[in-house]
């Protein structure tokens, strides 16, 4: 385009302002996004890892595993369901553990599982379950903590002592790390609450075809089913959470289409003596409307990526201190829907710039 | 075969209906042959400006005609009218009639860009233009840093850049000293009838007429021949 990158380059204090603002706006959205998704993913990661196609849980504890209980030897009728590949018991507990010879606490999540079974973490460094009586496999995030290969930490109030044996990543649920522990183990150590028995666990997971597990509320007195999807999102503050941060980001679009219309809507009327000058020697106004476009795109294009790389920056310097993190495709959603609201933003000055009379350009007084 | 560039048969001009109804223009007959450069003169509101535009094809006259090069242009929609005057018209205005923010030279080519002509082409005939016009060394500034009578000497050689039919100027010397404003239209004038164009210059200025070939005066929508210079007229009918 032979004006859009003329007109930059002789006004660049101006344009550079606008592209600033663009930059600082995507440059936030990309933070808020990779902050959501980072907090989203301490609160459901180690659940939305597992591979399995559903939970029986108690009937009547909407989704939430904190009130769900079902006796583990109802995994074995699960199983014999036609249709039904495997089921498993799983316990899930909030825990707290101190180290060995120290006085702090740390809040983590207990997941009670079949060592071998379907939902054994995968193990980055040291060894399986089930290697050691009181063997624990836990989220690197603990190594933050202090907590190595091969150290001691007990549970509190209760004073079990565990070990490390093995060590997984991505595993969080809650916000806590998760320790992967064998099923007995989880449930010796865990209180009896009452109506439970030492054999209840919090849920028995499944793998099989959808219409099938769909079924097992009826062979299964006192249980439901939920999806993955469903428990994640019924962990307490997930969804007021995810929507709070995801409306956060909504006004920012808003606010900088807002902005970006605002700035060339005034750059257009300033124009306007101009642009009748221009459509009297002959421009069209859909020369005149590609020309508009064409900055638009270049300045907002040129905003998101800067906006892009000052995100990685921040999320290079504040490290694991906050749980962050954003994909690739949420970046390329989030900056297309920026790009789009720029160019939309255009509208008001494309609709002056259709208006403008090349009749303007003769001096009115003659 | 016709020897003028321009001619306006007949033409009415109303804005408005009923009481509020203005007449512009009325039964205008103007014609402006090859290497003829017109002078317009009239005082404020006498319907020079609407004149202009008709003639520019900037705007449709309610009765008469329109034909440029013969052909009949009076009832050409919008988007043909654009085309039109970047195909067949050279105009230079009073006031803010070079683009901000770009150079004098690129004032050129963009004229050059939108009749898409190739770029060797346009930046010679660019470079000839601004040679001609005396304005080589200044043809890197902004408009910002010319004088106003450097600013008219671009917008005289902008107006040439598509090789138009006919130039028409709106008071090219509206913001310029007498000197400076003799000057412009000496160069407008010389391009005329060396170029063989056709042009009607609008002016307030009496002491400019003696460089056009013929002068028309209009007063109140009206058009006069003024007899006193017609005898300067260039071009044998």
């Amino acid at each position: 385009m032979f004006l859009a990158l003329r007109e930059i380059r002789h006004a660049k204090l101006r344009f550079a302002l606008i592209t600033g603002v663009i930059v600082m706006v995507s440059s936030l959205v990309f933070i808020l996004s990779g902050l959501a998704n980072g907090l989203s993913a301490g609160n459901t990661a180690a659940i939305d890892a597992m591979p399995i196609d559903g939970m029986v849980i108690s009937n009547g504890s909407d989704y939430l595993l904190d009130r769900s209980s079902v006796g583990a030897d109802k995994a074995r009728g699960i199983a014999s369901i036609a249709g039904i590949e495997t089921a498993e018991p799983l316990g899930v507990s909030s825990a707290s553990i101190r180290k060995q010879g120290e006085t702090k606490l740390l809040g983590v999540s207990f997941f009670g599982v079949v060592p071998g079974g379907v939902l054994e973490p995968r193990i980055q460094k040291g060894n399986r379950l089930g290697a050691q009586a009181h063997g624990v496999v836990i989220d690197e995030s603990l190594v933050d903590d202090g907590i190595r290969l091969g150290d001691t930490f007990t549970t509190e109030p209760d004073g079990v002592e565990l070990t490390v044996v093995g060590i997984t990543t991505g595993q969080t649920y809650r916000l806590a790390p998760v320790v992967f522990m064998p099923l007995d183990l989880w449930q010796q150590i865990q209180p009896i609450r009452q109506g439970t028995t030492q054999d209840d666990v919090t849920a028995i997971v499944v793998r099989g075809s959808s219409q099938a597990i769909a079924t097992i509320p009826e062979t299964v007195p006192n249980t439901m089913v939920g999806s993955i999807n469903q428990i994640a999102n019924h962990i307490p503050g997930e969804s007021e959470q995810n929507a709070t941060l995801l409306l956060i980001q909504v006004f920012l679009v808003v606010i900088a289409a807002g902005i970006i219309a605002a700035f060339f809507y005034i750059i257009t009327l300033q124009k306007m003596p101009e642009l009748g000058v221009m459509k009297a020697i002959g421009t069209g106004t859909g020369y005149l409307a590609r020309t508009l476009i064409t900055q638009v795109l270049a300045l907002a294009v040129v905003g998101v990526l800067i906006g892009i790389s000052i995100a990685d920056t921040l999320a290079l310097i504040i490290g694991n201190a906050v749980p962050y993190s954003i994909t690739t495709q949420r970046m390329a959603l989030f900056g297309g829907v920026l790009l789009l609201v720029a160019v939309s933003g255009t509208a008001l000055s494309l609709a002056r710039i259709a208006r403008v009379d090349p009749l303007d350009a003769i001096n009115k007084a003659g | 075969m016709t020897t003028n560039i321009l001619e306006l048969t007949s033409i009415d001009k109303h804005f408005g209906d009923g009481d509020s109804r203005v007449d512009a223009l009325q039964g205008i007959n103007l014609t402006v042959g090859i290497g003829e450069l017109v002078a317009l003169i009239g005082p404020s509101g006498s319907g020079k400006s609407t004149l202009l535009s008709i003639a520019g094809a900037l705007l449709t006259p309610t009765n008469g005609q329109v034909l440029l090069d013969g052909a009949n242009i009076t009832q050409r929609s919008s988007a043909e009218r654009t085309q039109l005057r970047l195909a067949k018209y050279g105009f230079i205005f009073q006031g803010s009639n070079l683009i901000s923010y770009l150079t004098g030279r690129e004032q050129m080519l963009f004229i050059a860009h939108l009749i898409g002509l190739p770029g060797a082409e346009a930046e010679r005939r660019a470079d000839r233009l601004l040679h001609d016009l005396g304005m080589t060394d200044r043809a890197g500034h902004y408009p910002e840093e010319l004088s106003g009578g450097q600013r008219q000497r671009i917008a005289i050689a902008r107006s040439l850049m598509n090789d138009p039919r006919i130039i028409l100027a709106d008071e090219p010397t509206a913001s310029l000293d007498s000197v400076r404003g003799r000057q412009v239209v000496e160069m407008l004038a010389k391009e005329v009838h060396e170029r063989e164009k056709g042009g009607i210059l609008v002016t307030h200025d009496e002491r400019l007429i003696d460089l056009c070939d013929r002068v028309v005066r209009i007063t109140d929508g009206l058009l006069h021949e003024d007899e006193t210079v017609g005898a300067a007229r260039a071009v044998a009918v």
